[in-house]
């Protein structure tokens, strides 16, 4: 299976003991870093250098967590190829709008700055992946006994993600090359380029079972 | 029914669940700073420790810290890039820049080589196969540097240099047949199935090297292919 990224699962490691062990101390060593749940009750609050999550932030949240999760999650999943690292990333971008608090022009711009932050959240997270290899939906499919989707995701999961993510905007998502070059903040050509090798990586390895509609 | 309408039913079997929106959910409530990270939530609340206790803690965290900045800085093949955090007031267009990932198409190898930050060797594509084929130039934020061949008939090879001796193929697959040959007194490791190759990979201790045939070809095919980087 071909990736377009190397890995680094020491630094992934150290990273995760870093963090924990930095949570730990910090509960440990004070209340200057305390989470502050939403629905804390006035006066029952303690002080705190951290933003507070407004109530209509919180629910705006849930409400897009509602409508985009399950497409959000297939995304991330497209990426990672384990449900634990794509509900992380879920999370992480629903984390990343109650913070950044954007302003959207409309319905399509929110999805696709949901889309945009889940990809690039992806990539950063697939480089130290390699060893978390449990893949579910393949574990899922076997057990059905669907083969026939199985070596489909198989042979997309093979793609180098470049290809993999506008292969699943493309046919998944039903995004057109113009909008997935604004999602991946990359130029058209090169979505269309990345398309069209895609399929033909695609082709390469279904040979004459090859059949995405074009 | 066609493969994209099996995609979609594939990808349709990843859902997410009710436990798992109210998980996230939690997490969100519970977010804190600008720096979120994995499962937030997961530390509330005050734990009483002793003072050893915290000593032990804190040495453990710096030597995290230390075992973090060694893997890092020195590890060949490592793309963690880091993410800049997302403005707080930001509008939405510029917060979605909070984190970058990027590969640089170049337009030759000339261009291939000042990206990597090192001479790129090209192997000669008429040896395996892709005599005119499109070639694609791709250097990776680490140095790594990629070339990659897409014949007429939409068959592909990749071809990988990097600094360092690791393994950078990105093929975990297994294969029925290794075989080591010697290509200019350099050890070569070719992978595939019966006395089909499909990947090389060897290393001249200071750069590692990787070429990919997904179509397979016979080891004469590639002690030339091989032979067309290791001979320059």
């Amino acid at each position: 299976m071909y990736r377009t990224e190397l890995y680094c699962e020491q630094g992934y490691v150290a990273g995760r003991i870093l963090f924990y062990l930095l949570q730990v101390f910090a509960a440990v060593t004070g209340k200057k870093n305390q989470e502050r749940p939403l629905s804390a009750a006035a006066g029952q609050s303690e002080k705190s250098d951290v933003a507070h999550i407004t109530p209509e932030t919180a629910e705006k949240a849930e409400q897009l967590l509602g409508i985009y999760g399950s497409q959000l999650l297939r995304f991330s999943y497209s990426y990672l190829h384990n449900m634990a690292d794509a509900e992380d990333i879920l999370q992480e971008t629903m984390i990343r709008f109650v913070q950044t608090q954007p302003v959207f022009e409309n319905a399509a711009h929110e999805k696709a700055w949901l889309f945009r932050v889940a990809a690039n959240l992806s990539k950063n997270r697939i480089d130290y992946n390699r060893l978390r290899d449990t893949d579910e939906l393949e574990e899922e499919l076997a057990a059905k006994d669907r083969q026939d989707l199985s070596y489909v995701w198989e042979a997309v999961r093979q793609l180098p993600v470049r290809y993999r993510e506008v292969i699943h905007l493309f046919y998944y998502e039903g995004y057109s090359t113009a909008e997935i070059a604004q999602i991946l903040a990359e130029k058209e050509a090169t979505v269309r380029s990345h398309l069209n090798r895609g399929r033909s990586r695609l082709k390469d390895i279904l040979k004459e079972a090859y059949d995405f509609e074009e | 029914m066609t493969l994209k309408n099996k995609y979609e039913e594939a990808m349709d079997h990843v859902k997410m669940t009710d436990e798992m929106q109210a998980r996230i959910m939690t997490g969100v409530r519970n977010a804190q700073g600008k720096a979120a990270g994995g499962r937030s939530g997961e530390f509330r609340g005050h734990i009483h420790i002793s003072r050893n206790t915290r000593m032990i803690i804190t040495f453990a965290a710096v030597a995290a810290a230390a075992l973090l900045v060694v893997s890092v800085t020195g590890i060949p093949g490592n793309r963690v890039v880091p993410e800049q955090a997302g403005s707080q007031a930001g509008t939405a267009d510029s917060s979605m820049d909070q984190a970058v990932w990027s590969v640089t198409e170049c337009a030759d190898i000339g261009e291939l080589s000042e990206k990597a930050g090192y001479t790129v060797k090209e192997p000669d594509a008429d040896t395996f196969g892709f005599k005119g084929a499109v070639k694609s130039y791709l250097a990776y934020p680490d140095g790594l540097a990629e070339i990659e061949y897409t014949a007429d008939d939409g068959s592909t090879a990749i071809y990988r240099m990097s600094p360092g001796e690791e393994d950078n193929s990105g093929d975990y697959n297994s294969y029925d047949a290794v075989s080591q040959i010697n290509v200019n007194g350099t050890s070569v490791a070719l992978k595939g199935n019966g006395s089909i190759y499909v990947l090389a990979i060897w290393t001249d201790g200071s750069y590692a090297y990787s070429l990919g045939i997904p179509k397979g070809e016979g080891q004469e095919i590639w002690q030339k292919a091989v032979s067309s980087v290791t001979g320059k």
